[in-house]
């Protein structure tokens, strides 16, 4: 053995020298390796059957064979020619992307995972490629040199691992000079898939059950009445205030509608139950409906077909029971769908009317012609005309922060209400660095389907940049809570926090409100809506007057 | 020990080759974006790459206690137990730190008499890819723990109790909904 001092010990660096580099090749030489923890578990048999959706079967992803239809790239190529058609924004995406990279480094998977096929350029091109092959007269002629390739097999598996690994948030978009939005390319990708019965269950089971029940959980009307009957007791428990729970109320003004996420999930049940503090309070004339129990929407993460199938029930029951306005509820996609779309595929709502807020006379003309208004500004617009009484010194003990929601941010620009509201009902409210929030937002990393368990590293990847700015501010500032006006956001990003910035609780703002509101009647509050000790305020009443911190 | 003396004194040329070294486990592209952006929240993992490397060289010529060394690797094997590294290249990298100072002390006509010097550091370094493997286990447990947890979150099962009584249905009620959550063949 040659010892330091000599040349020969040197040596052994060549020796011991593996080979831990990856390979340079070219993208579309890279086969797509599937990694447990990264890809999500296909659709079952019997909810594509549900649904009537094509290809019904059992397979697994690590299959060799999947089960395709024989004339699968026959079905792909026509669906793709269908839509290019249809969509023009499909076509120009497909046209105009000059290569720039300037979206290259702005898609947290790319940012927390370093897989180049999860740049949203190449994202895109995993699709685009097939398209210059097929539909372009250059790629025809140039093919691999003109930056075009032949459709196979492997190219659907691919498509399968990265369109899944896009949770649609459209970060990228922000930042593309010509617009291109790779969310919608993502979403074509996933409708071409569709077509040949490839689905994840975590998307297609909520879209079956909601095709049934109203609801992506499968909640019954009477499951639905025993879940708020329990809030209802929990509410009484901390307040001392027995709420009324208004279901299928014929000739109500107001038809409530949230994502079904709030009935059954924890944090989210806390701001249900701020939801119905809140019109209790107000005395607000509104209803749930049973059926249209759901404002989330699967469909989005299917296909455009699929949107307006799940998402025809909000104004079947608004109709239905006769309201003037709808109001709805935090959540994120939800409202992208309500947001671009309901208006455009289930309107014109012409027998509703323009919402007007009854306690304040304020007209949403925002919302004139969807007819529905988010609960941020319908909450905001109270606060600003004085019709809330509230103690934010409650909220002391909770040190906010403000994640923007993909959607509400990017796709409705519902910015400055959830800070106006978080701003009266607490007193320590810090913002995360400029650049991970508003329209540069980061995603949770578990939007658009991506939600489940069995694809955990792929989300911690995901969720690494927003997980690291909010261990800044808890770092700097103490923060202890993080807000979120997303039902999706309410059940990932608490598992983000464990891993990322562990310490910090998820919140839904309408559950801060309540926490801060003071209700006609209530009893000494000294525990919070999730009936834990509210810190110095064991005591309130006797301070009350004192003038006294003691 | 002369020789971690002098290497300290060179602790930025070795935290850069080892940041260069850790960089190339990457696609070549990747590997330049995370070095070029030098903001903490736009490019998190190159900032943990490079302020995590630089703690743990100067902690380790400083002979700091496995402890204080531990916490500098944190936040770097904390993200590569998410990346989609085999567990050998998940901590390997550390190990190639010994061939970056040997590199150095190669290079460098007044530092290779003091070579003898090398033995001790890298135990040193053997120690600290051992803390490496400590702390990868530790956030791969952490990982499977935040699926339990989701789990046990996960709302299937109060929606059965909720379902289960339905006045009035006399066993002509509504098909189950699916909530039997998914499965890797995607039957059942
Ligand atoms: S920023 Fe736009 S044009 Fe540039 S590469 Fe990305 S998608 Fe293409
Ligand atoms: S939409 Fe979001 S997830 Fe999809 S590529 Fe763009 S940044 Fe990434």
């Amino acid at each position: 053995m040659p010892t330091p001092d000599e040349m020969a010990y040197y040596r052994q660096e060549e020796l011991l020298e593996i080979d831990y580099r990856p390979p340079e090749r070219g993208w579309m030489d890279t086969p797509v390796d599937f990694r447990r923890g990264s890809y999500i578990y296909p659709g079952k048999a019997k909810m594509l059957e549900i649904l009537g959706l094509p290809n019904p079967r059992d397979w697994a992803v690590t299959d060799e064979d999947w089960k395709l239809p024989d004339n699968w790239k026959q079905i792909v190529l026509e669906g793709m020619a269908e839509r290019l058609r249809k969509y023009r924004s499909f076509k120009v995406f497909m046209d105009s992307c000059v290569r720039c990279g300037a979206c290259a480094d702005k898609c947290h998977f790319f940012i927390g995972g370093g897989d180049p096929k999860n740049m949203p350029v190449l994202r895109s091109e995993l699709l685009r490629s097939v398209y210059r092959k097929d539909f372009t007269a250059l790629g025809k002629v140039l093919g691999k040199l003109g930056g075009a390739r032949e459709l196979t097999v492997d190219v659907i598996k691919e498509w399968f691992y990265y369109f899944y690994q896009c949770t649609e948030c459209r970060r990228c978009s922000v930042f593309c000079p010509f617009g291109i939005d790779t969310a919608e390319i993502t979403m074509m990708g996933r409708e071409l898939l569709g077509l040949l019965g490839i689905y994840v269950n975590w998307v297609i089971e909520p879209v079956a059950n909601c095709y049934r029940y109203g609801n992506h959980l499968g909640i019954q009307p009477h499951g639905l009445l025993d879940t708020l009957e329990f809030m209802a007791d929990d509410i009484e428990e901390a307040t001392g205030i027995r709420v009324d729970i208004p279901m299928n109320k014929k000739g109500a003004e107001i038809l409530f509608v949230t994502p079904s996420g709030d009935f059954v999930a924890d944090p989210g049940i806390f701001t249900c139950m701020g939801y119905m503090l809140l019109f209790h309070e107000l005395g607000l004339d509104y209803t749930w409906s049973s059926y249209a129990s759901e404002g989330g929407n699967f469909g989005l993460f299917t296909s455009h077909e699929m949107i307006k199938r799940l998402n025809a029930k909000i104004y079947a029951e608004a109709k239905r029971l006769g309201v003037k306005w709808i109001l709805g509820g935090e959540c994120g996609h939800m409202w992208r769908v309500l947001h671009q779309y309901m208006d455009t595929v289930n309107g014109p709502a012409d027998f509703l009317e323009v919402p007007r807020s009854p306690i304040t006379g304020t007209v949403f003309e925002n919302a004139r012609s969807t007819k529905m208004v988010h609960i941020m500004e319908f909450v905001a617009d109270l606060i600003h005309h004085g019709k809330l009484k509230l103690r934010p010194e409650r909220n002391d003990y909770v040190r906010v922060t403000f994640h923007d929601s993909c959607n509400p941010a990017r796709a409705m620009g519902l910015l400055e209400e959830p800070r106006y509201v978080l701003r009266h009902v607490c007193n320590h409210f810090y913002e995360m660095p400029e650049n991970t929030i508003r329209e540069q937002t980061f995603c949770c990393g578990g939007g658009a389907g991506l939600g489940t368990d069995e694809n955990m590293e792929m989300r911690l990847r995901g969720g690494l940049p927003r997980g690291a700015a909010v261990r800044y501010v808890q770092e700097k500032y103490g923060v202890n809570r993080l807000a979120a006006i997303c039902a999706i956001d309410r059940a990932t990003l608490v598992t983000v926090c464990d891993y990322w910035a562990p310490g910090v609780k998820v919140t839904g703002i309408t559950e801060l409100v309540a926490n801060a509101m003071v209700f006609e009647g209530e009893h000494e509050r000294k525990v919070d809506l999730r009936l834990e000790p509210i810190p110095g305020m064991e005591g309130e009443q006797e301070s009350e007057g004192s003038g006294s911190d003691e | 020990m002369e020789l971690v003396e002098q290497l300290r004194g060179r602790q930025e040329a070795i935290a850069r080759r080892w940041l260069e070294d850790t960089l190339a486990t990457y696609a070549a592209e990747t590997a330049r974006r995370l070095d070029r952006d030098q903001d903490r929240f736009t490019n998190p993992v190159g900032y943990a790459l490079r302020t995590g490397t630089q703690a743990v060289v100067a902690g380790l010529l400083e002979g700091r206690t496995a402890e204080v060394l531990s916490g500098c690797l944190d936040e770097i094997i904390r993200i590569r137990a998410v990346q989609e590294f085999a567990p050998s290249q998940a901590v390997g990298f550390v190990f190639r730190l010994r061939e970056v100072i040997r590199a150095e002390v190669q290079g460098d006509s007044t530092l290779r008499p003091l070579a003898s010097g090398l033995g001790e550091l890298e135990e040193r370094i053997e120690r600290l890819g051992l803390l490496a493997f400590d702390l990868y286990m530790k956030y791969r447990q952490r990982i499977f723990e935040l699926r339990v947890n989701e789990m046990k979150r996960s709302v299937a099962k109060v929606i059965e109790r909720m379902n289960r009584f339905r006045p009035g249905a006399e066993g002509g009620g509504l098909e189950d909904p699916g909530t039997d959550g998914p499965s890797e063949r995607g039957s059942g």
